[in-house]
């Protein structure tokens, strides 16, 4: 018979650990749909949702602290995040439907691996690093690190404990993604970025496209565009056509390419739209 | 494993494992058989029950995860036999066919009435994407918890 | 019981029909009698119960689209307490068509309720039963199969030229044809000619209940069924068959449904059922889930259909060619019947004097097809109305004009010799539906950024039952006064959601002027209600409404005349109540008194049988988006004009409505059960298989033409299937009409139509 314990916190989860053939759950939203499969007789199924300090967003040390354990609504209403993390909020708000949201963790969303996973770019382009939780004590991880290694970023008994965004002064960010409808759609391509605009000039520009074979491939290139000094509707194109370049080199001869080379032109321009549109605002209050 | 939780008001126990869903210890060991299994997946909403007062998907949850919980499922929703003002708009405004959508569906409206007593079009639309419906079209759904939001305001002042 | 055996019927009067008339019940929006039950989750499904000494059973579906079983370990599962297995060696060796409701039919049998040669993922290899559903299912992951896998054939087209044919009785495909008129002649003449292909998608019903029957051996050899069905008789013909059992020892009884459309109507699960229940002498109730239903249930036949249309120089259409090969996926089931249908449709829209239709049904190695809303008018009605819209394009012809100038008129006959059109009011749903829509200022094409926006429409008909077939269309119904005044009504129907047991109360409500509340419509029970052909070809409005309605008439008049001769004074039915003399009596009174001292039970048994078989008539309208860098599809607004000769029940009717664009959106846009060369469905579970949901669904108008129809009770006439049928077509329109394209497979998918841009 499989085992099953409820950590009420990190010292608890802790000892749980060191049993060892352990698996964690979270929100759960993949566990019986897809792990359970790989889950043995002699395993134990810890639940993490008692950890308290698994929850919690928080300005720390100039940082934006997010406990791994939060949901996307929480996200998606958290005014902490809004303001200073707009495209993880925005990335959030169209995980899945809200049945899912109030489940689905931000650890969870990158832990899972998906290539479609909504979060993952956000995260990246926020520049976003994880606290990772382990008998052999905590680590700490990129979430870019994460992403380009995939589902064998984190052994089994490792637990994803919180991420910390860095917040540059004047940083501004936006998500945009293309699934089969509105609402409730895994996503088939998405992109976030995120700039500094200080006075007039914009720069650390970070782009990141989504489902692209990883849930996040950072685009250079695309990013200098954003930031460059083209007038707007030069570099509108321009980044779109950087963004295509990316789609290209990413998965050539794939039977997607198609379809993602024209839908990634819809979101280059949401999202520059966006991020212009925002930036303009912020000059437009200060 | 025994957990406590309080299911439509009153309180509960019962030995769960690490393979029991939400759903299964609603339905097998409660019989509370509103809750309805329409893909496994969370993805037709036919399971949904409120934990906390927040809609999630009972097929999705780990039974476990309802320690120390508060759940509502639409058995705990009519008081003293009255349906609740949300259940009678579904009945006036024909929002319930073939029925099996709908318990998931009224829990998911009465969360969002509980936060917004007046909510958009597309607040409504919106909080229903994850409640799939093959026989209304939604039209007399999204009537109905446009109806309920008006007479539970309209009752309040 | 007195039954009235004059077969002779009033068909009432247009005057009756008129709209306006002053009516109790009928048009009104009653509320349907189970939604208390079912907003309180008190209505229980099959699963829901529990079942004493009962063995859930799961099947084991194969993984494989096209194997044979080498050899199955089943010991593992059978160390288990309690756990039974049934593979297909103990199954009996007897072919069905599990698409065939009636004795003689004939429908080619091909089927078995277990088999070792599987024929599509998700075939029926064994049935592993326990005391419940998980452990079934745990011990169904221990049951060790070995097959040797053999090649799939995934497409008709691969199906006619492989070097075997895919079934040992070595048939390739089920063809049939229709004809009449001077095809040939109308050609050479012709003006112009245009022609297309179109592809219509194998569509799951994605009823919300999964599948689930349930059945136990009963005293005296006789075995009773429970299942969400909607042809009672017909299940038990094939149970009967299975199982070698005279039908009066097989009974069915129709329980509470979480939806069809068709999916719950073929015999998928039943006879499995039936036969393991007998086999093991134990009540036995198989279950299934979402995965299970798509794989291994029915889905709508994907059809392929090649047009062609002889237009004169005016642009008055002479004839049409059709070929077209409908998927009936790995067991012929009901595919033939449906394209067959789907020929059947042909003639009754337009006025036009020569068709020929020739097509085939063939097997492949997917998902069977079946019975789906609509039986094939969705698909005949994509190919119709797409190629109509393009022949409209190409030629210069306004659209709405063109058709205004084929549509068929009310009373027009059908060339092809089928039952006549009856009061088709199609032109007055154009005309009045493109004023309303606004048509002329919509279906202009708007361009701005990436966005194109335009408008399309289609038009439709569909049928009112059987009369005028080859197949026959007999009901029977009793009506019952009772003791204290209240009504049952007994009857084989079956509640499929959509509100047909409060409808039929309203109609017999309206006759007898009972409250709804006192009156109790039952479903079908094989051993206690008369004879039904079934819940399907739109016919129970039309058919079984109509007979109730002549039935609760024979049982006031068998009321009142019976009243009249044992008071001996002139006796009328007024308001509910009996006026004998001059005394006002209640119906219970009445019925005690007749009772007691006439000796006679106020209950009256019809059997009726339609002798007509009018045309129901539709047009949708869609207002749409387009964003051309994603493909992605935005319904803006619709309209929905629909001649359902009288409404019963407004809130039914347009409950349709409403469901049927659902699914017809699905169809032009979303949903497509694709299978890859190796005949894995392209969709598990609902998270690659996309319905519309609440935030895609568009506002939706409904116009309803109530002109009337004789035959039907009060003048109504069918309108669940063709509710569904002009969407998709409609919406196809329009997007072609947005874009310049000429798409014709569908769905529309955000791919398809970048591809389509990229090729402009």
């Amino acid at each position: 018979m499989a085992g099953l314990m409820t950590p009420n916190s990190l010292d608890e989860l802790a000892a749980c650990l060191a049993i060892g053939n352990v698996r964690v759950v979270a929100g759960g939203t993949d566990w019986f749909v897809r792990d359970v499969e790989s889950f043995g007789e002699e395993d134990t199924l810890i639940d993490l949702s008692g950890v308290a300090e698994l929850r919690g967003v928080t300005l720390q040390g100039g940082g934006l602290r997010i406990g791994a354990g939060e949901t996307m609504t929480s996200l998606a209403g958290s005014p902490l995040v809004r303001t200073h993390a707009a495209c993880l909020a925005e990335a959030a708000e169209h995980v899945g439907s809200w049945q899912i949201r109030n489940r689905a963790t931000l650890g969870g969303n990158l832990a899972g691996g998906s290539p479609a996973a909504d979060t993952p770019p956000a995260l990246m382009a926020l520049d976003a690093t994880a606290e990772i939780l382990s008998l052999r004590g905590t680590r700490s991880c990129s979430v870019e690190g994460i992403v380009a290694q995939g589902r064998a970023a984190l052994a089994p008994d490792e637990v994803l404990v919180a991420f910390t965004i860095p917040l540059p002064e004047g940083r501004i960010s936006a998500f945009g993604k293309v699934g089969s409808r509105k609402e409730v759609s895994i996503a088939r391509l998405n992109l976030a970025a995120s700039l500094r605009r200080s006075g007039g000039s914009l720069s650390n520009a970070r782009v990141v496209v989504g489902t692209l074979g990883s849930a996040g491939r950072l685009c250079p290139g695309a990013g200098e565009i954003l930031i460059g000094s083209l007038d707007l509707e030069e570099r509108r194109r321009a980044f779109c056509s950087a963004l295509v370049a990316v789609v290209e080199a990413a998965i050539p001869g794939r039977s997607t390419l198609p379809y993602k080379r024209s839908a990634i032109l819809a979101l280059g321009e949401d999202v520059f739209d966006a991020l212009m549109r925002t930036s303009d605002e912020g000059r437009g209050r200060s | 494993m025994k957990i406590e939780f309080v299911v439509n008001g009153e309180s509960c126990a019962a030995e769960v494992d690490s393979a029991m869903r939400l759903i299964d210890l609603l339905r097998e060991e409660l019989r509370l058989t509103s809750v309805k299994e329409g893909c496994g997946a969370g993805e037709c909403g036919a399971c949904t029950v409120l934990v906390d007062g927040e809609p999630v998907c009972s097929c999705l949850v780990p039974a476990v995860q309802a320690r120390g919980r508060d759940i509502l499922t639409v058995e705990g929703l009519a008081k003293d036999g009255q349906l609740s003002v949300l259940q009678q708009a579904f009945l006036d405004c024909d929002a319930v066919q073939c029925g099996f959508c709908t318990a998931g569906m009224i829990l998911t409206a009465h969360a969002l009435l509980m936060k917004k007593d007046n909510p958009t079009d597309e607040d409504i639309r919106t909080a229903l994407a994850g409640n799939i419906c093959r026989c209304t079209g939604y039209v007399p759904i999204e009537r109905a918890v446009r109806a309920a939001a008006d007479r539970i305001r309209a009752a309040r002042s | 019981m007195s039954a009235l055996k004059e077969k002779e019927r009033t068909i009432q009067r247009p005057e009756e029909l008129a709209p306006g008339r002053d009516f109790r019940y009928i048009g009104q929006r009653i509320p349907r009698a189970d939604g208390p039950d079912k907003v309180t989750g008190r209505y229980d499904y099959l699963a829901d119960g529990r079942y004493d000494k009962a063995l859930v059973g799961v099947v084991l579906f194969s993984p494989h689209a096209h194997a044979k079983v080498r050899s199955i370990d089943c010991s593992r599962a059978l160390a288990m307490p309690g756990v039974r297995v049934l593979t297909w060696e103990d199954a009996p060796d007897v072919l069905y068509n599990s698409g065939e409701w009636f004795p003689g039919q004939n429908d080619h049998p091909d089927e078995r309720v277990l088999t070792g040669h599987a024929r599509h993922v998700g075939d029926r290899i064994a049935l592993v039963l326990a005391p419940d559903e998980r452990t079934a299912r745990i011990a169904r992951g221990r049951i060790v199969v070995d097959y040797e896998v053999l090649l799939p054939v995934v497409d008709p087209e691969g199906a006619r030229e492989a070097p075997e044919a895919l079934h040992e009785d070595g048939i390739r495909e089920f063809p049939g044809t229709i004809a009449f008129g001077d095809v040939e002649g109308a050609f050479a003449s012709a003006a112009h000619v245009e022609e297309d292909v179109i592809v219509t998608p194998r569509i799951h019903h994605a009823a919300m209940e999964p599948h689930a029957v349930f059945a136990a051996p009963r005293p005296e050899g006789v075995l009773e069924l429970h299942t969400p069905c909607q042809i009672l008789f017909g299940i038990q013909q094939t149970v009967a068959k299975v199982l070698n059992l005279p039908f009066s020892k097989v009974r069915i009884i129709k329980v509470p449904m979480g939806g069809s459309f068709g999916g719950k109507q073929e015999a998928v699960f039943e006879p499995l059922c039936a036969w393991a229940a007998m086999t093991l002498h134990r009540p036995v109730l198989i279950v299934t889930n979402r995965e299970e239903s798509i794989a291994a249930t029915r889905v709508r036949a994907a059809a392929v259909g090649r047009v062609s249309t002889a237009l004169d120089a005016d642009g008055k259409l002479l004839a049409r060619r059709f070929d077209v090969t409908v998927d009936a996926g790995a067991y012929l089931s009901g595919a033939r019947k449906v394209l067959m249908a789907m020929g059947k449709k042909t003639s009754r829209l337009y006025r036009i004097p020569a068709v020929e239709f020739a097509g085939r049904a063939v097997r492949t190695s997917t998902t069977p097809s079946g019975a789906c809303r609509g039986y094939g008018s969705p698909q005949i009605h994509a190919i119709t109305e797409i190629h109509t819209d393009l022949l409209c394009r190409r030629l210069g012809y306004d659209p709405v004009d063109f058709r205004l100038a084929n549509l068929v008129h009310p009373g027009d006959s059908d060339p092809s010799g089928a039952s006549d059109l009856g009061n088709a009011r199609i032109i007055e749903c154009l005309t009045r539906g493109a004023e309303r829509f606004g048509w002329d200022h919509r279906s202009k094409v708007l361009s701005w950024g990436r966005w194109r926006r335009s408008a399309g429409f289609a038009c439709c008909t569909h049928g009112n039952g059987y009369a005028g077939t080859i197949y026959h269309d007999v009901t029977e119904v009793s009506v019952r006064i009772m003791e204290d005044g209240s009504v049952v009504v007994r009857t084989s129907l079956h509640e499929l959601g959509n509100g047909t047991l409060t409808a039929v109360a309203q109609i017999v409500g309206e006759v007898l002027s009972v409250p709804l509340d006192r009156i109790v419509v039952t479903e079908g029970d094989t051993q206690f209600t008369g004879y039904d052909i079934g819940c399907q070809a739109s016919r129970v409005i039309y058919v079984c409404g109509e007979s109730a309605r002549l039935c609760a008439e024979q049982a006031k008049e068998l009321l009142r005349s019976e009243a009249e001769k044992l008071w001996g004074c002139p006796t009328t039915y007024e308001n509910g109540e009996l006026l004998v003399g001059g005394r006002r009596l209640s119906l219970g009174e009445a019925v005690r008194a007749v009772e007691t001292k006439g000796g006679t039970s106020v209950d009256v048994h019809l059997t009726y049988s339609p002798d007509r078989n009018p045309g129901s008539y539709g047009v949708h309208f869609a207002d749409i988006t387009v964003d051309t860098c994603t493909g992605l599809v935005t319904v803006n607004d619709f309209l929905a004009v629909h001649d359902v000769g009288q409404a019963i029940n407004r809130n039914f009717v347009e409950g349709q409505i409403y469901g049927g664009i659902q699914m017809g959106l699905g169809m032009a846009l979303t949903e497509e059960l694709a299978f890859d060369a190796k005949g894995r469905p392209s969709a598990r579970n609902f998270d690659k298989y996309h319905m519309f949901n609440a935030p895609e669904m568009p506002p939706i108008d409904v116009l309803l033409i109530e002109k009337g129809e004789p035959g039907g009770p009060y003048g109504a006439k069918s309108i669940g299937e063709i509710a569904t049928v002009p969407t998709a077509p409609a919406v196809v329109n329009a997007v072609n009409r947005a874009l310049g394209t000429e798409m014709t497979c569908l769905p529309l998918t955000p791919a398809r139509i970048v591809e389509a841009l990229a090729a402009l």
